[in-house]
């Protein structure tokens, strides 16, 4: 189990679970964008200084900040 | 009549929709959030009159930021009108939760499945998922208006429907645990769902505190359910949304920010000094020649030279309206680059690559966009600030984007600017964009802080696909944009033109003192406050009362000066009696224009971006930005005005190495202050323990 926030780039790994401790409107949120435990997602490229994320989900690519990406737990 | 909601997920098309219905016009783009409150407008179809809302974009019934908040009271305010919910064909499976969302309201749904892109990701058999969800479902292009027919039918025929939704999976949820906390009423069971997540509003409507921690089991479902949906009526998907090869290269950590920057410098020359130069100077031989000297001949030959009607016309008309009618060309362009930046969908990804350093100075990734739309007009940018999901960053983002040099301000660089250095004034207009940038970076660094941090920010943005423009958007966007830089040139531009030839040409007793053969009204009102500006090199009344003309509308500060100093007959003639203008003008030097010219980017915005600022951070936010800009602008030209004219006076050279030296001396100190300091409290000591702790 680890942080989206601690992979490289590339490669499809799966949602274990959005991180319990995370607000609970953004917890929400979160899921409501299609991150339920058990879905494939990928790392596609990361900002200048590689502190915000764009992620492959469902067939779309959505981008948000470490802040946010770190409460996503893979396997 | 028929109230109908106009509801989807964020750039998906609802406002295109909106227009192609209703004949509107409201503004659309490829980007995240362009509709940021409700707009109404109601039309005719087949005898029965609809009345249709626009509403931001959501996600779910929860909302996150400001105008997702709008949309969300908006929809459960209004729960008996008709919801027509519009979903990317080329996004289905996300956009469908949203409308699982509505289906648990219980709300009356008409579904448009919107085919933005030609090519398709998935075949969607519309009836088959029609079946399946028991929504009606319409499969169109929002951007065709020949496809309205079947929405309005649609629309008809679902009028005054009480539908009964069957969701299966709300069977696995133990709803009845929250059905306790709930009165009997219509809207139970979606209360009662809401309540299962948690929803904050919601508990603290019915008074409940405990959690139900149930969110992650009904987004499971509902993207469960959704799922085996499509998989029944959609064929497999063949490509990624949003994915495209360009991103390799325009993402490219290292190549991202030159290539953005070139992009820009590229818009920037071809619109202001290539292309949009030379129709402006087309423009304005023709309206010189087919419309102002002969109208300027006939009225004198009516009135006589000596007339006031003639003194108005020449100066307030020709000399005003003219000089700034010549830069429709270029106002024009910049509106286009602009729009085919927020089209294309290269503004997302930019964004998306920005968004660590702007998180250094407190922004987020979207403030991107907003600031991009304030070197068109501040007015409308402001307004975009409400895509923000977090209060501060909304209020720093609208705080700095009147620092964005605007439309408006272009003529007065132009025209000063060119009087006095001709073509090499592009790298002054350059300068000052940059120095407007620079500002707003420096005052968000320090916003951030001292009174303004930003929380966290969760800056969650989607990337749509690159998208061309058409033809025909291209037109009609152009024409769009003439038509309202000429409006507005014709109403306020022209009122204000009137005024202040008025109070210039008449004394206070109201006798007619033409070119300045007594004092004038706003001669009295430009004195009492140009002492002020002595330090900054331009402590003459014209300029003053000029700066306080140009409050209502940046134009309107070329126009004055232009009939402060009785120049006739629009632009071209401003540069060529150039001589007389730095005399009259008070202009000393080129250094004093530029001051000048530093004091226009800076200080206060015009009152219609200052009411829509009261509106969106509050009069008291609003009074203390008013302070700011006016001491940044004083500040600021005061800085320029001394090292421009140190340059004129000692030569370039020598002033720039004194100014190095000085940047030096005062690195030096600041290091020694800070060594010093760190004797006592070392500031990295945290991050000292939490390396020791690690090692």
């Amino acid at each position: 189990m680890e942080r989206l926030t601690n992979l490289k780039k590339g490669g499809y790994r799966k949602i274990v679970v959005v991180d319990k401790t995370a607000p609970v409107k953004i917890r929400r949120r979160l899921l409501e964008l299609g991150f339920t435990s058990g879905q494939m997602i990928k790392v596609v490229r990361k900002s200048l200084l590689g502190e915000t994320f764009l992620i492959e989900l469902r067939g779309y690519h959505i981008s948000m900040r470490k802040e946010l990406a770190k409460f996503l737990i893979v396997e | 009549m028929i109230n109908v909601c106009l509801v989807g997920n964020p750039n998906t098309g609802k406002t295109t929709l909106f227009n192609s219905l209703t004949g509107a016009n409201e503004h659309v783009g490829n980007w995240h959030g362009v509709t940021v409150e409700e707009k109404a407008k109601s039309y005719q179809y087949n005898g029965e009159e609809f009345n249709i809302v626009d509403l931001p974009g959501i996600y779910s019934l929860s909302p996150l930021s400001f105008e997702e908040e709008v949309a969300v009271k908006y929809l459960l305010a209004h729960k008996d009108n008709l919801v027509l919910n519009i979903c990317d064909a080329s996004n289905l499976q996300r956009n469908l939760y949203l409308t699982l969302s509505l289906l648990e309201l219980g709300v009356n749904v008409v579904l448009v499945i919107n085919q933005i892109d030609k090519k398709p990701i998935c075949k969607i058999d519309s009836i088959k998922l029609s079946q399946l969800l028991n929504i009606p479902i319409v499969h169109i292009n929002a951007a065709k208006k020949q496809d309205m027919l079947p929405v309005n039918e649609a629309l008809m025929k679902a009028a005054g429907r009480r539908p009964k939704y069957l969701l299966p999976y709300l069977n696995k949820l133990d709803l009845s645990s929250a059905y306790q906390y709930l009165p009997q009423s219509e809207d139970r069971q979606f209360y009662a769902i809401k309540l299962l997540e948690d929803d904050g509003l919601v508990k603290e409507k019915f008074g409940v505190s405990s959690d139900f921690g149930r969110s992650d089991d009904l987004a499971s479902l509902r993207y469960e359910y959704i799922d085996t949906t499509l998989r029944k009526a959609t064929s497999e998907k063949v490509r990624i949304y949003g994915k495209s090869r360009l991103d390799a290269l325009l993402l490219n950590r290292f190549l991202a920010l030159p290539i953005f920057l070139c992009m820009i410098a590229l818009a920037f020359y071809l619109t202001f000094f290539t292309v949009g130069a030379w129709l402006s100077d087309g423009l304005c031989f023709v309206l010189d020649c087919i419309f102002f000297s002969p109208l300027s001949h006939w009225l004198s030959s009516l009135f006589g030279q000596a007339s006031w009607v003639v003194g108005l016309f020449d100066n307030a008309i020709v000399g005003g309206v003219g000089s700034i009618i010549s830069f429709l060309p270029q106002v024009g362009l910049l509106f286009l680059f602009l729009s085919i930046l927020e089209d294309s969908g290269y503004l997302s990804r930019v964004a998306f690559v920005f968004d660590d350093l702007l998180a250094k100075v407190g922004l987020s990734g979207k403030a991107v966009y907003t600031l991009l739309m304030g070197f068109g007009c501040s007015t409308t940018a402001v307004l975009t600030a409400r895509n923000m999901e977090d209060k501060n960053a909304k209020i720093k983002t609208a705080f700095l984007t009147p620092y964005m040099s605007c439309s408006a301000k272009f003529p007065i660089y132009s025209v000063l600017g060119g009087a006095f250095f001709g073509v090499s004034n592009i790298w002054l207009v350059m300068g000052l964009y940059l120095l407007g940038v620079a500002v707003a970076v420096l005052i968000s660094f320090i916003f951030e802080k001292t009174i303004l941090k930003s929380k966290a920010q969760s800056f969650i943005l989607e990337f749509p696909p690159y998208r061309m423009m058409s033809v025909k958007r291209t037109m009609k966007l152009l024409l769009q944009n003439v038509k309202l830089f000429l409006t507005r040139v014709g109403s306020i531009i022209v009122a204000m033109n009137v005024v202040v030839w008025v109070l210039s040409n008449f004394t206070i007793t109201l006798a007619y003192v033409p070119n300045g053969s007594g004092v004038s009204v706003l001669e009295t009102l430009g004195r009492l406050f140009a002492p002020l500006f002595i330090p900054l090199g331009f402590g003459n009344w014209s300029l003053v009362a000029s700066l306080i003309a140009g409050l209502v509308a940046k134009e309107v500060i070329v126009s004055s000066i232009a009939m402060f100093n009785g120049i006739e007959g629009g632009v071209s003639s401003i540069q060529s009696s150039i001589s007389s203008l730095t005399a009259v003008a008070g202009f000393a030097s080129a250094s004093s224009m530029i001051s000048f010219l530093v004091f226009c980017l800076l200080y206060v915005p015009c009152l219609a971006t200052i009411s829509v600022l009261a509106k969106e951070i509050g009069g008291k936010w609003t009074a203390f930005s008013i302070i700011v800009e006016l001491a940044v602008a004083y500040v600021t030209s005061f800085v320029v005005f001394n090292i421009a004219s140190a340059c004129e006076l000692f030569g370039t050279g020598v002033t720039l190495i004194f100014l190095a030296t000085l940047l030096f001396v005062a690195f030096c100190v600041v290091l020694v202050v800070k060594k010093l300091k760190g004797k006592k409290t070392c500031p990295y000591k945290n991050k000292c323990l939490k390396k020791c702790k690690k090692g």
